[in-house]
């Protein structure tokens, strides 16, 4: 698979537009061909002082950043152009990407021969597509297919976005289903406050409505860049975008400054400081790694934070959080039903904030008539519900009873 | 999980969290109580009233307990096919076992109109499986009850039908195998006929996404399990003469007239 290396650099502009003019000239000398402009973005209208930006590069991983369901039309009556019938069962129809049709691919999926075929140019005829016939990933039922390594080509309201992705079909007899696994999204090189950080986007919405505004933010430490993520997998390396972003201390205005010449992207972001008011928070929990606050005025991101930290003066919903130490994570989803209410920061005295370890394998008991249920969960400070990342399914928690000191039954906790 | 210990107990979470925790969680105490077995033993002694009854009063009448026995064991052994969250399942089985033990168990019938055949086996098998799964319904939460109640009246009603329209069609002969075969035939057609509106209105509510292959294949399995609840007593109907003759009365199948004596002509009598 070709993968796209993308190296940036990013800083605070400097006063001077010619010496970032300098510096971006600079890099894309030196940066040989095949490794992607690293520069300064500076936008036509001058930015103020306080303001950085990254230029965000289109790229390509080998790994799922985020899964998204397709909702399937399905048609019985052949295309008008389409490849020639192969034995077993076919399914046709159109993937629809968002409510309008502009975006919509047609496909045949002959599920018995493992082949797709798409509508690239997305003009009704399956015949003229050279590169899009794709074969199913082998060493996989018939009733579920995935077919790896496919570019497309979205219009999105920020311009024409390329995404690479696995797309799978499975068909159990009822109506097929079709999910796709994106495998592309787009970053750069920002330092916020002398800390180099890897920031990014991942699209969830490829509808015409689609645009970075309501996408997923990627923001780590440059260090973590090659490590693989997932917008779902509980490491909260992305959060949904925010234009008002709380971070190492700093707060900021996010902006999309990017052109996009002939309708292709070509996103920058810009992070401008700001001044806000702050307020005191203390947290009680430890081996927090990250800890996102949202809903509030700026969705607060900290990192390994202090015991005592400030953030803007506010209201903000529970937050997610991340726990990790010597190589164990865990992760709190603020989605599940947690305890606590809005957490309200205002002026100097501290709020106090319970959240983070150490984990306690905790179990409740109820009857049931004759039966006694045992439910598990793994509690965090604030009675926090927390899950181990990267969870063993084959070794789950285990249970003892005791009476009088002695152990009379044991067993495992079933998933579910 | 059952438990057959009362007073207090200490239980003990427990797993690996690496360096995030202790592996062992804080110790809960819980003060059990031995829940009371009289509930489980109704249906037991529901069967051994029957039992008592002055036509079941024989040591043949006893080998109801070989196919009861067969399905209870079936229901108790680890089934890892059964998808989890269907235990419940089981429940139904067993309860229905219970309940066709009863109807094996009733008294001679021969004398009733046709007509109540139906009636009689229905009222039967919905009381004594009713019963059984009432008491071991008791334990189960709210939801679960709801499945195992709406699967044991399908599976009441179409045991019924499929039992009453076999002795009707079955009633100039009593052949076992023909009884087997009719018997399969109308279960699967009565759980078909019995779920169909059920079916009908997730089809339209689906707006037609709800291929028909839904609905025929697990429905035809559930038949299958059902007619395999029903096949050992069946088998103990044939192998048994106390209950074939309990069968016929019960499926008002004629019994075997006796063979006709043609008497010889006239003429051969002549000497």
């Amino acid at each position: 698979m070709a993968k796209r290396k993308t190296g940036c650099l990013s800083r605070h502009l400097p006063g001077d537009v010619w010496a970032a003019g300098l510096a971006s000239a600079l890099m894309v000398v030196l940066c040989p061909g095949n490794v992607l402009r690293a520069a300064d973005f500076i936008p036509p209208n001058s930015p103020s002082s306080n303001a950085t930006a990254a230029l965000l590069e289109y790229q390509e991983t080998d790994h799922s950043v985020i899964s998204l369901g397709v909702s399937l039309t399905r048609q019985t009556v052949p295309f008008k152009k389409e490849p020639p019938a192969a034995s077993g069962k076919i399914v046709r129809g159109v993937l629809n990407f968002g409510g309008d049709s502009s975006n919509a691919i047609a496909f045949v999926w002959q599920r018995d021969s493992e082949k797709l075929y798409l509508d690239l140019n997305r003009n009704q005829d399956l015949t003229d597509d050279p590169a899009g016939v794709f074969l199913a990933r082998t060493a996989r039922p018939v009733n579920y297919q995935t077919f790896p390594n496919i570019h497309l080509l979205f219009n999105t309201a920020s311009g024409k976005c390329p995404v690479l992705a696995d797309i799978n079909f499975w068909d159990y007899g009822s109506q097929p289903n079709c999910s796709l696994a994106i495998r592309s999204f787009w970053q750069g090189k920002v330092t916020l406050q002398g800390r180099d950080c890897q920031v990014g986007v991942v699209q969830n919405d490829l509808s015409q409505r689609g645009s970075f505004e309501n996408s997923q933010l990627l923001l780590r430490p440059w260090e973590k860049r090659n490590q693989p993520f997932n917008v779902y997998d509980g490491s909260l390396a992305t959060f949904p975008f925010s234009r008002n972003l709380f971070v190492d201390g700093h707060a900021y205005q996010l902006a999309w400054i990017g052109e996009s010449p002939n309708g292709e992207v070509k996103p920058a972001l810009q992070f401008t400081e700001q001044s806000v008011a702050l307020g005191n928070l203390k947290i009680t929990g430890r081996f927090i790694q990250r800890l996102v606050l949202p809903g509030g005025p700026y969705l607060v991101v900290l990192d390994q934070p202090a015991v005592s930290v400030q953030v803007p003066t506010g209201s903000y919903n529970q937050p997610d959080i991340r726990l990790e130490q010597n190589g164990t994570e865990a992760y709190c989803n603020s989605t599940q039903p947690q305890v606590g209410g809005r957490i309200s920061v205002a002026g100097q005295t501290p709020v106090v904030l319970s959240v983070g370890g150490p984990l306690t394998n905790s179990v409740t008991a109820t009857r049931h008539g004759p039966d006694l249920r045992l439910d598990y969960r793994l509690v965090g400070a604030g009675g926090k519900i927390y899950q181990l990342a990267n969870q063993n399914r084959s070794q789950p928690p285990e249970f003892a009873i005791y009476k009088g000191g002695r152990k009379i039954t044991s067993g495992k906790f079933e998933f579910g | 999980m059952p438990l057959t210990a009362g007073g207090k107990l200490t239980i003990v979470a427990s797993a690996d969290l690496g360096a995030l925790g202790a592996k062992d969680g804080s110790p809960l105490d819980y003060h059990w109580t031995l829940p009371s077995i009289a509930p489980l033993l109704l249906p037991w002694l529901a069967i051994l009233g029957l039992l008592a009854l002055k036509p079941n009063r024989c040591a043949a009448a006893w080998l109801i307990w070989l196919p009861l026995g067969c399905v209870i064991a079936f229901t108790l052994a680890p089934l890892p096919i059964l998808p989890s969250g269907t235990d419940f399942f089981l429940d139904v089985i067993a309860a229905l076992a219970i309940g066709l033990a009863a109807v094996w168990l009733l008294p001679d019938s021969l004398g009733r109109p046709h007509r109540f055949t139906f009636l009689r086996i229905l009222l039967a098998l919905a009381g004594f499986s009713a019963l059984a799964a009432a008491s071991k319904g008791w334990s189960l939460m709210t939801t679960e009850l709801l499945q195992v109640a709406i699967l044991l009246a399908m599976g009441v009603l179409a045991s019924s039908l499929a039992l009453s329209l076999a002795g009707l069609i079955c009633r100039g002969r009593y052949r076992p195998l023909g009884l087997y075969l009719w018997l399969f035939i109308l279960l699967a057609v009565g759980w078909l006929v019995i779920t169909a509106p059920f079916f009908l209105f997730a089809l339209i509510a689906s707006g037609g996404r709800i291929a028909w292959s839904e609905f025929f294949v697990p429905v035809l399995a559930v038949a299958t399990v059902n007619f395999a609840t029903l096949l050992p007593f069946l088998i103990l109907s044939s192998a048994s003469p106390f209950f074939r003759e309990r069968l016929k009365a019960l499926l008002r199948v004629k019994p075997e007239a006796p063979p006709v004596i043609v008497p010889l002509p006239d003429a051969s009598l002549k000497t």
